[in-house]
Formats: C-alpha cells, sequence, structure tokens
C-alpha cells in the first residue's frame, strides 16, 4: 500500500510505502538477492550466471508505475495522490564484496555511462518531473544489502531540495547576472583551501558553507545541467575525480567510508533550467574515525545544521589522501 | 592508459521481464580495439573521376 501525502506545513509530498517494511534486511552472504544467479544455486533478483551492470524496478519501491488508488479519500487540506514515478536499482558489479572504490575506475565510467542512459530514459515519462540518482553506502546511513548498488527514483514532482537550489541559483541570476554554482566554484578556487582536487572538467571541495565535516560536492566546470550533456572527456573526467574521493574517503579512517552520494540535475518536467549547474554531493555521516554526526534536534526540528568541524580543516584532512588515478590498471 | 587515449565505450542494453512484470535490464560495453579507425576519421575513398577511368 503507498500513496503521496502532502504536507501543508512544509508544501512538501511525503510517500507511504508500508509494502517496504518487508523488504530484504542484511540477507546471509549466500543468498544476497543481488549476486548472479548460480546454477542449481537460489534464484536472486537477476537471473543470471554473470553481468556487468544490471538496472531492474525495485521490488519494494516508494513509487509505481502503476500504483493503486489512495487508502483515504482527498481533501483540500490533507492532499493525496497514487505514488507515480518509478524506483530502480543499479547493482554496480557482480563482485558481492566490493564497492565502487575497490573496483577499477573503467567500472565507474561505465556506470557513469548506465547513469546518463537511465537519466535519458526515465525523465522522457511524461509524468517523471524529477530523476533522481543517488547511492547509500555503509550501514551507517541505512543500506539492507551490502552487495554494490545505487538507487534511482523517478518523481512525478521536483523534490524539495532541488526546488530550493532552482530557486537560489535562480535568484543568484537575478542579482548578479552568473550562474550560482559558477560563482561558488569561482570562489572556491581562489581561496584554494577547501578544494580537494580539480582536474580539467570538474572541482571537488568540502564546500564553505559545509553542512555534514565531509561533505564533499563535484562541481562541473563547464555551465551544464546534466549527465546528458557531459562530452565523453568529461565522462572520464568525472570517473577520475568520484574515484579519486571515494579511495580518500576509505583511506580517511582506514576502512570501507560510508555516504550518501546525491546526483544534482535539471528537472525532466520541460521545463526551461538553464541556470541550473549539474553537481554531485556527498554527506558522509562520521565526524571522526569512531563518532557518527546524528541529524538530532536543530537539524531534524528546526533545519538548522550544525557542523562541529570546519570545512577548512577537513579539506586539508581529505585532500592529503587523494592520489592520482591511471586507467588499465585492473 | 592516459584519459586521452583511452576509446569511447559503446553501452549496449538488452531488457526483459520479470515474472513479477518488473523490467530488468542488462548493460555490457563495447570497448573497440585501439587500432580501429573511429568512423569519422575514415578516410573516403574518391570517386573515380572522367580523368582516371
Amino acid at each position: 500500500m503507498s500513496e503521496l501525502r502532502f504536507n501543508p506545513l512544509l508544501g512538501e509530498w511525503t510517500a507511504t510505502a508500508t509494502a517496504r517494511q518487508d523488504r530484504t534486511f542484511f540477507p546471509p552472504d549466500d543468498y544476497c538477492p543481488l549476486c548472479p544467479t548460480e546454477p542449481g544455486g537460489f534464484p536472486t533478483e537477476i537471473p543470471a550466471e554473470t553481468y556487468d551492470i544490471v538496472a531492474f524496478e525495485n521490488k519494494f519501491p516508494s513509487l509505481k508505475r502503476k500504483p493503486s488508488e489512495p487508502v483515504v479519500e482527498d481533501d483540500p487540506l490533507f492532499r493525496v495522490a497514487p505514488s507515480r514515478g518509478i524506483c530502480e536499482v543499479i547493482v554496480y558489479s557482480p563482485h558481492h564484496t566490493a564497492t565502487l572504490t575497490t573496483e577499477p575506475i573503467e567500472q565507474l565510467y561505465k556506470l557513469i555511462l548506465v547513469w546518463t542512459e537511465r537519466f535519458r530514459e526515465l525523465g522522457e515519462h511524461g509524468f517523471v518531473d524529477y530523476v533522481f540518482i543517488f547511492e547509500n553506502k555503509g550501514a551507517e546511513v541505512g543500506v539492507t544489502l551490502s552487495h554494490p548498488h545505487g538507487q534511482i527514483y523517478a518523481y512525478p514532482f521536483i523534490p524539495p531540495i532541488i526546488k530550493k537550489e532552482i530557486e537560489q541559483s535562480k535568484r543568484h541570476l537575478v542579482d548578479t547576472g552568473k550562474c550560482l554554482i559558477c560563482s561558488i566554484v569561482e570562489t572556491e578556487r581562489s581561496f584554494a583551501a577547501r578544494i580537494i582536487v580539480e582536474n580539467e572538467a570538474f572541482t571537488a571541495t568540502i564546500p564553505f558553507f559545509a553542512r555534514y565535516p565531509y561533505e564533499v560536492h563535484i562541481y562541473a566546470t563547464r555551465h551544464l545541467q546534466a549527465l546528458t550533456d557531459l562530452t565523453a572527456f568529461e565522462q572520464r573526467s568525472l570517473a577520475e575525480i568520484l574515484k579519486q574521493i571515494m579511495v580518500a574517503y576509505d583511506a580517511l579512517f582506514d576502512r570501507s567510508f560510508p555516504y550518501i552520494m546525491a546526483i544534482h540535475q535539471r528537472p525532466t518536467d520541460g521545463g526551461d533550467h538553464g541556470h541550473y549547474h549539474f553537481h554531485i554531493e556527498f554527506y558522509p555521516p562520521m565526524r571522526s574515525a569512531t563518532k557518527l554526526k546524528f541529524l538530532a534536534g536543530s537539524e531534524a526540528g528546526a533545519g538548522m545544521f550544525i557542523n562541529d568541524t570546519l570545512p577548512e580543516e577537513r579539506a586539508a584532512e581529505l585532500r592529503s589522501h587523494i592520489k592520482p588515478v591511471f586507467w588499465g590498471e585492473a | 592508459m592516459q584519459k586521452s587515449e583511452a576509446p569511447s565505450v559503446k553501452i549496449i542494453s538488452e531488457r526483459i521481464t520479470l515474472p513479477d512484470d518488473r523490467y530488468l535490464i542488462y548493460y555490457t560495453f563495447e570497448v573497440p580495439r585501439l587500432n580501429e579507425t573511429p568512423s569519422s576519421a575514415k578516410v573516403e575513398e574518391p570517386e573515380p573521376s572522367e580523368q582516371n577511368v
């Protein structure tokens, strides 16, 4: 049973998805639903003996292509709508214990091609206004399957954080005549202390306004709106900088580093979003090797984040773990 | 191999329908051989002209 309920206090939709209570929760390694199906073995979600990268509709979706009608009546105050959309799982590799950090850079590059293809195809649906590609990594952020994978939510509306970024970008454009993220990149580059690593097409920084101690943003140098705008050179440059950040994250505390990775692109609602600027954000929950950053009273109850560290200091620490990447090392 | 030398990769998809009507897409990738000439760079053979017929 799932439906969208509108929160009139915040002007936001919440999805109810009761079937997700029954989703697979840390199965034994022998029964991983994202592994290839071995001959004579138990049937996983993927009916093939091997694969490279796979995308499929989530078995426990929050949004459905063919949703059922809401169980409650629509009301002018308490609006309700069918939870129409698409939820996909992207399996990065057939290797159960791999992560994007341990996979060769070529796999990351292939994944960028898949993300691009999924964005293009899902965005073509008339009922999809926003395609959100993300990864939850590590039990600390609520992952229930350890096999390397990410997700895509194709929403029937523009989600609140993206909406806010669009509004702020528009405001900055009106005020200054410039793209907001182009301005951020220019300022971060001139200050330099918060830059983690750069290449010709992307800049990675713990931004001035970071909410999490190790929050990293990767900004495209060129003013572009989506993965589909990337040239082949930019696709490879993105693979390189992503790999460098992920390797540095794991090196920080000598462990597989948990994070939420969010790819922020233009909406697919047919509107003019030329002022928006493609970027990727990482929100790691760790604030030290042994301590987690929890969303507590101020963050959850008032929406104001308190960062216990200085971005300039954490950037220097993370930058010290950056290593060059090379293709064809697998 | 440096990035600028990396050949373009072709993405190939194969879509199947699972028993519960969900779709699943297998992605595979074709890397052209390094000594292959990109199609855009292929040199066309000139049409025979009246002079060389």
